[in-house]
């Protein structure tokens, strides 16, 4: 009977009990995932990952190699053809890429971002109007996993930029919170 | 009790945070090309009823022409003892691209041989169709660069028709 117990005698089994309670639930908390790793072990949930594709959607042009998540385009020998007064060499190629599943689902829309890796100054490069530089430009919010998007990129090199190699790596990046 | 619920909610909260996070991919994309110095040439101006200036096919076309004619549009015409002459001036540019280049050397030469009694002068100088003549060797890119043209007909020239090409080629140094 609570009633038999003297106050100070009371709050200490208060005390204990509300720190019992507290170990108890973390212990719930900390055991949970090590039971969840062991339903994986026994049967594992379909992998779920994400992985850009690059596709050539011109094929006319056979400027662009794609391979996966990596793509090149060679521009071959880029001589100023256009109008003498233009101050650029304009050039624009289409470039498609798919979102894909490893478990093959078309599910979910990712955020894109493109960043410029590495370039050697002799071109600007824009997506779908966008300049590129080494921050991340966000093209899409909301790409859907599974069609072809296209999206197309202008490379501009003024008539100033010394001739030589021109070579630029583009880093794309999914993200799916 | 209240205490020991709200301790609680938060162990949960965490629980589910440490659980979500974002999932990332990415993929790389290589731009490689050979950027290649070039010049481009246009002509301007030139006298007479000119079409294509801008370009680096300009033709001009004098009309009928005499000694005791009016001159042909864009020309002046001066009659010697023996001779007549038709002048006027034409208006070239070169552009460079991608070139370090700080000057340009422009000739010119007939693209075919000149009517008997006809001479064709540029900056002063004859032209022929066998050697190309030195207009300048200190052009400047970018701007327009006027030289003379004169037309030197004898009066003993037959009444023929004169045309011709005049040839302009721009080298960079």
């Amino acid at each position: 009977m609570p009633g038999d117990f003297p106050a100070p005698a009371l709050g200490l089994f208060m005390k204990r009990l509300s720190t019992l309670a507290v170990t108890l639930l973390v212990l719930l908390a900390s055991t949970r995932p090590a039971r969840a790793e062991k339903r994986r072990a026994t049967a594992a949930p379909p992998d779920d990952s994400l992985a850009i594709a690059f596709i050539d959607v011109d094929s006319g042009d056979a400027s662009m190699t794609a391979a996966g998540s990596e793509a090149w385009i060679d521009l071959k020998t880029v001589t100023h053809a256009g109008v003498a007064r233009e101050r650029m060499t304009k050039m624009r190629r289409r470039i498609g890429i798919r979102l894909e599943r490893a478990n093959g689902l078309a599910s979910g829309t990712a955020t894109i971002s493109v960043r410029l890796e590495s370039w050697d100054g002799r071109a600007t490069f824009r997506l779908d109007g966008r300049q590129l530089s080494s921050a991340p430009v966000t093209i899409d919010t909301h790409l859907a996993v599974g069609p072809v998007t296209v999206h197309t990129l202008e490379i501009d090199i003024p008539i100033s930029a010394a001739e030589g190699a021109l070579t630029a790596s583009m880093r794309w990046e999914a993200i799916v919170e | 009790m209240k205490k020991t619920l709200a301790v609680g909610f938060v162990v949960a909260m965490f629980g589910i945070v440490s659980t979500a996070s974002a999932a990332t991919s990415s993929g790389t994309l290589t731009v490689t090309g050979t950027v290649e110095s070039s010049i481009s040439l246009t002509i301007e101006s030139a006298g007479g009823t000119t079409s294509g200036t801008g370009t680096a096919a300009a033709s001009s076309d004098l009309g009928n022409i005499s000694k005791f004619g009016s001159a042909p549009t864009g020309f002046t015409l001066a009659r010697g003892a023996s001779n007549w002459t038709l002048s006027s001036t034409v208006g070239v540019q070169v552009v460079k691209a991608n070139l370090t280049s700080t000057d340009y050397t422009l000739t010119a030469q007939l693209g075919s041989a000149p009517a008997s009694g006809v001479a064709w002068k540029l900056n002063g100088s004859t032209l022929s169709d066998s050697a190309a003549t030195t207009l300048t060797s200190t052009g400047t890119y970018a701007s327009t660069g006027s030289y003379s043209w004169d037309i030197v007909i004898a009066d003993s020239a037959a009444a023929a028709a004169i045309d011709n090409s005049i040839n302009f080629t721009a080298t960079s140094n």
